[in-house]
């Protein structure tokens, strides 16, 4: 069974069809790549599966689930972490604040004991804490722990993104460009970063433009033109694929 | 740093402990209870408007929604005060569950558009329900608090040194509650769905759910405010939900610094004081007073809180950078 499913996925925006009965699927321990040239669809994709767009037809499914039009925060719960291609974090608050609230939600909501801090609240947030910090470790941004996120550099704030996703320990990491606009260096961290996790148990689906990336990481890359999946397969066999030349080149 | 803070704590305490004993005229100890009225109606909003960041225009309609709560519970049903007084938030509080229920799920002016228009209903309740509301004429002779404390017997709260210490203890609470819940994980929750909806969203925060519970705990706080208000006049009228109050809350919060505690409570005070001493220039009270707002927005963008906020932090990078430099 897979671990993330598309079937016969399929969105509309007034008349123009994104996605077009889109069969998708990403396993357990996948890194898998998706592709295709700008507007094919690949953030749709993101969107629909995540419940941040309305879906027009067919389905997602998540662990078997049906879980198509569902509420943001609930699949969020479920455990489906994702990235945005224009960063999206909390520029008021400061980097662990940026860290706690991605995990604050899956500890269970418990509105009055939050508000009066019970004993069991402040555990929680201790372990919070305490997974923020080797997070942060993780990726080089202890030192910047009580700055506001706003204070950072475009690259790291890319690398928090990137690390608040693995704050809840989620089933699945969808990454919306983790390489777009950052310098070769940091591009290079990123992807030792994803292997580094994807050993660790991770499971990646990511959107991508910078195709040695795609290729160098992905076990199986998906490429989605004008909305339709076109190729399915490994990295070699897209490179060669006619289908996928011609999509990118032109005939 | 830490020594300074106690201190300041302290001497505060004192200082409003001892007002009443200082202050000698009436008029004045009356515009001290009035602004420690508007200091818990003010915070209320901003927890709407500030923490929330969505424009509420029901606000006044809370207000007379704990005020005849109370009044119609004791006047009508002999409910004890306390009793009556302690309806009056959870009263207001079930009511803007209900309104936001629909108006939560709407867009940000759309959502004023209807909390305008409920604000307007409620005003015609109290003066079409004549025979619970008395209707335009208002419920004249609300009888002042009487509180029953077990072995000591009943305060009877008269003077207006009774109402101050009343309204104090109030303003403590309130200003309380509301730091524990900003600086709790539901406040960060609450900042997060301000900041950026869709990552909220994305990292389980159930926004819809959020806005109900910051909608509806400002309202428990307008509640009180109107009964307290209603029980220190004497009196409930339709006045009480005027649109006027929007005005002076939208001051009160923009002016002191919407998202500060400090700041909301500075603004509450100021433009409670500020109206009533412009009285001594009565040709000129209304221009001054519209050159201070207009001054104090161009000046201070951020508020009374946000500038005090932002001379601070100078002061303390200041500090450090000495400290690094030597």
């Amino acid at each position: 069974m897979a671990l993330l499913e598309t079937v016969e996925l399929t969105k509309n925006f007034f008349g123009l069809t994104a996605l077009d009965r889109v069969n998708f699927h990403v396993d357990r321990g996948e890194i898998v790549g998706l592709i295709g040239p700008n507007g094919s669809g690949k953030t749709t994709l993101f969107n629909c599966a995540t419940g941040v767009l309305p879906v027009s037809g067919g389905k997602v499914q998540f662990k078997g689930e049906d879980i198509t039009n569902h509420k943001t925060h609930e699949i969020a719960l479920k455990g489906v972490s994702r990235t945005f291609q224009i960063i999206r974090i909390f520029p008021k608050m400061t980097v662990m604040e940026n860290m706690l609230l991605a995990i604050q939600q899956h500890q269970g909501e418990r509105i009055i004991s939050s508000i009066v801090r019970s004993p069991h609240v402040r555990r929680l947030e201790q372990h919070a804490r305490d997974r923020a910090s080797d997070l942060l470790d993780f990726v080089g941004l202890t030192h910047l722990g009580g700055s506001l996120a706003a204070h950072l550099s475009y690259g790291q704030q890319k690398l928090l993104e990137f690390i608040m996703a693995f704050m809840p320990n989620p089933e699945i990491v969808l990454l919306d460009e983790p390489a777009a606009a950052v310098n070769p260096t940091m591009i290079r961290k990123m992807m030792d970063h994803i292997v580094q996790l994807n050993k660790r148990g991770y499971t990646f689906c990511i959107v991508e433009h910078n195709m040695d990336v795609v290729m160098e990481l992905c076990h199986r890359v998906v490429v989605l033109n004008y909305g339709e999946k076109i190729a399915d397969g490994k990295p070699d066999e897209i490179r060669r694929n006619h289908d996928v030349i011609e999509a990118y080149f032109g005939r | 740093m830490r020594i300074g803070g106690v201190m300041a704590l302290i001497g505060g305490g004192v200082l409003l402990a001892a007002m009443p004993y200082c202050v000698t005229s009436s008029y004045v100890m009356h515009i001290i209870i009035l602004s420690g009225i508007y200091v818990i109606f003010a915070l209320s909003y901003d927890i709407v408007v500030g923490y929330l960041g969505m424009l509420s225009l029901a606000h006044p309609a809370f207000y007379g929604i704990g005020a005849y709560t109370s009044v119609l519970l004791v006047m009508k049903l002999n409910v004890p005060f306390l009793l009556a007084f302690a309806a009056a938030g959870p009263m207001a509080l079930i009511v803007a569950l209900c309104v936001g229920y629909p108006a939560l799920r709407l867009s940000y002016h759309s959502f004023a558009i209807v909390t305008l228009a409920f604000t307007l209903i409620t005003k015609i309740v109290w003066i079409n329900w004549e025979s619970l509301t008395n209707g335009p004429m208002g419920i004249p002779g609300v009888p002042r608090p009487k509180i029953a404390v077990p072995f000591l017997g009943t305060i009877n709260i008269a003077t207006s040194t009774g109402y101050y210490y009343f309204v104090l203890v109030l303003v403590v609470l309130t200003c309380l509650f509301i730091y524990l819940l900003i600086n709790s994980r539901v406040g960060r929750a609450l900042l997060s769905i301000r900041e950026n909806e869709v990552l909220a969203e994305t990292l389980g925060v159930n926004a819809f759910k959020y806005r109900m519970i910051a909608f509806g705990i400002g309202a428990f706080f307008a509640g009180i405010a109107g009964s307290f208000t209603a029980h220190y006049i004497t009196f409930v009228g339709p006045e009480f939900t005027d649109f006027y109050y929007i005005t002076m809350l939208l001051i009160m919060v923009i002016l002191g610094g919407s998202g500060t505690i400090h700041g909301v409570i500075l603004g509450a005070i100021v433009f409670t004081f500020l109206p009533e001493y412009l009285r001594i220039t009565p040709e000129f009270r209304d221009v001054i007073y519209g050159c201070v707002l207009l001054l104090t927005v161009i000046f201070m963008p951020g508020g009374i809180g946000g500038k005090i906020s932002q001379v601070l932090e100078r002061k303390r990078a200041r500090t450090d950078g000495a400290a690094g430099n030597s």
